[in-house]
């Protein structure tokens, strides 16, 4: 499914982490690691957000360096802490987003309706909490065809009844069409809705299967 | 040591003043320090001090003009307040006195008004020197006046709750309108760059104005334009600099996307048209169509070249300068040889090409290192 080859990613002479050699299989991956280990460098590396060295391959065919646009179209992303222009509503975000990853017309609608986005989605981000800015960014990284989905820290922040809706989302994606999730979170993922989430632990710079 | 609130506004703010402008100050000292010998030019700014300090009028006008330079200062001030690593600022100052706060911010004006403080002072002790007495008593009333006025300003706006829901006419006016990624750079400016944008278009306009009027005698000759179309895209360069930064901080996002390179380019280049239409218009009702055409494309391709150095150099105001005035000199080389048709398919090119390899690899990206867990 997904392929890290000689992955390497370092800040100025510091290597932040190195993975010589990694296959997933579809599934649902639970990435844990202490503050500061690197979970989030390697999730925006496989979104394709930081350079490093090496490459990540999907289906043995799509690869992050040779098929940029195709490998984008591919993985979805959703930050930790969200950071979009502050003029721009949800709604033309997530515009945005439909267009580049050619997503279906009706996805956006049952999306903001499932995470109950309906009443804030026309105003500007800037008028939006810090939880409201989660879930946008969630519910960009549901949007369109994705084979494999990275979500980084989506636990905290959100309201309770918005994680049951995400853990139901996951589930379906999953489910209904075999999308690879990655989460990284301090928390385990909730097992009575996501029961066979596999854990991979990120320590000592490189990424171990636990 | 600085007290820490001392220590934090000035490394907030008088730092970033400083480096937002200097290319401003550098030129002002130039036109100061330029057209003589250091004897004359002394002896030139004794006898203006000397004249503003015994007349009235000009007094009042000097007083102007460092009223409208304490107001750069607050528009200055008051965007970086409201910036979102700037928000803890809401919570924490405002636990000192009203005089501890009021002396921090007194100190911070102080720090950003050096430069006219320095010329000031020096004009008081003319004015003393020469038995101006109570010129040099209202100079040193008003300098303070301006500075405690500042501390009362910057100390209500910290006060003042922020509305994050007051959004500029423009957004409003095309709040209907889809927003392709080409326009968000254009809305962030008409959002919160709008004096800025102003500045460098009436700059722009002088720069078109002045050119011609320095090359009068040669202005039919397509080089003269060019030369004006060189100047007017480095004087866009503290404009080209912000938009990286905007698309470095609110934009990480788009690297995420399935768009190829080509149309991220295409995407740029759209960018900068629409913030040259100004430009445009002006070259339309002055030159021949064609003529106008060609010089839009040639100053837009200069644009797009120091735009691009910025991912290869990556955010360091000092190489980017440095990289905008070399690039200057040899443009302006080619121009004399008239070779403009040429040099614009060069920058296209080559702006294309820093582009399309540096892209994906991050010479910066500090909300990522911020951010990084």
């Amino acid at each position: 499914m997904i392929q890290l080859q000689n992955f390497k990613k370092s800040y100025g002479q510091y290597t932040a982490l190195q993975i010589p050699e990694l296959h997933l299989e579809t599934g649902i991956y639970w990435i844990k690691g202490v503050n500061g280990s690197g979970k989030s460098t390697l999730l925006k590396s496989m979104a394709g957000m930081l350079s490093f060295q090496g490459d990540i391959l999907i289906n043995n065919q799509t690869s992050l360096k040779k098929h940029p646009v195709k490998y984008r179209k591919m993985v979805n992303f959703s930050e930790a802490e969200p950071l979009f222009p502050t003029f721009i509503t949800g709604l033309e975000m997530i515009d945005l987003f439909v267009s580049a990853k050619n997503a279906p017309a009706t996805q956006k609608e049952s999306l903001i309706e499932d995470l109950k986005m309906q009443h804030y989605i026309q105003t500007p981000v800037s008028s939006y909490s810090s939880g409201m800015l989660k879930k946008l960014s969630i519910l960009l990284a549901f949007i369109g065809n994705p084979s494999i989905i990275l979500l980084d820290e989506p636990l905290i922040t959100i309201d309770t009844d918005s994680l049951k809706v995400l853990y139901s989302l996951i589930h379906k994606e999953h489910n209904e069409k075999g999308t690879t999730f990655l989460i990284t979170s301090h928390q385990p993922l909730d097992p009575a809705y996501l029961p066979n989430t596999k854990a991979l632990l990120v320590e000592e710079q490189t990424l171990k299967i636990s | 040591m600085l007290k820490p609130l001392t220590n934090i506004l000035l490394k907030i703010f008088a730092k970033s003043f400083y480096e937002a402008h200097a290319p401003i100050f550098i030129l002002i000292l130039y036109i100061i320090v330029a057209p003589g010998p250091p004897e004359s030019i002394i002896s030139f700014h004794k006898s203006l001090m000397l004249y503003f300090v015994a007349k009235p009028l000009i007094m009042m006008i000097v007083f102007g003009v460092l009223f409208l330079y304490t107001i750069k200062c607050w528009h200055f001030i008051a965007g970086k307040i409201h910036q979102v690593h700037q928000q803890f600022l809401f919570y924490s100052i405002n636990s000192y006195t009203k005089p501890q706060q009021l002396i921090g911010w007194i100190i911070l004006q102080t720090a950003v008004s050096i430069p006219v403080l320095a010329y000031m002072l020096f004009s008081i002790i003319i004015a003393i020197s020469n038995q101006y007495f109570l010129s040099a008593l209202i100079i040193l009333i008003y300098l303070a006046a301006l500075l405690l006025l500042s501390a009362l300003f910057y100390t209500w706006l910290i006060h003042k709750q922020i509305n994050e829901s007051k959004s500029s006419w423009i957004l409003k006016l095309t709040k209907r309108f889809k927003k392709p990624l080409f326009t968000l750079y254009i809305y962030h400016v008409f959002d919160n760059l709008k004096i800025k944008y102003l500045i460098i278009k009436f700059l722009s306009y002088l720069i078109i104005i002045g050119v011609f009027l320095l090359f009068a005698d040669v202005k039919t000759d397509i080089r003269v334009a060019a030369i004006a179309m060189l100047a007017i895209a480095a004087s866009h360069s503290m404009l080209i600099l912000d938009g990286r930064q905007f698309e470095v901080t609110f934009l990480t996002f788009t690297k995420t996307l399935p768009i190829s390179r080509l149309k991220f380019f295409i995407s740029q280049l759209a960018t900068y048209s629409v913030q040259l239409l100004p430009e445009l218009v002006w070259l339309l009702f002055n030159v021949s169509p064609t003529q106008a055409l060609g010089l839009y494309i040639f100053c837009l391709s200069i644009v797009l070249v120091f735009a691009n150095s910025l991912y290869l150099i990556g955010l360091d105001q000092e190489k980017y300068m440095k990289t905008v005035f070399f690039t200057f000199v040899i443009i302006f080389m080619t121009i004399l040889f008239k070779l403009m048709c040429i040099l614009t398919l060069i920058n296209l090119t080559l702006a294309y090409l820093i582009f399309y390899f540096n892209y994906y690899k991050f010479k910066e990206d500090p909300l990522a290192l911020k951010y990084d867990d």
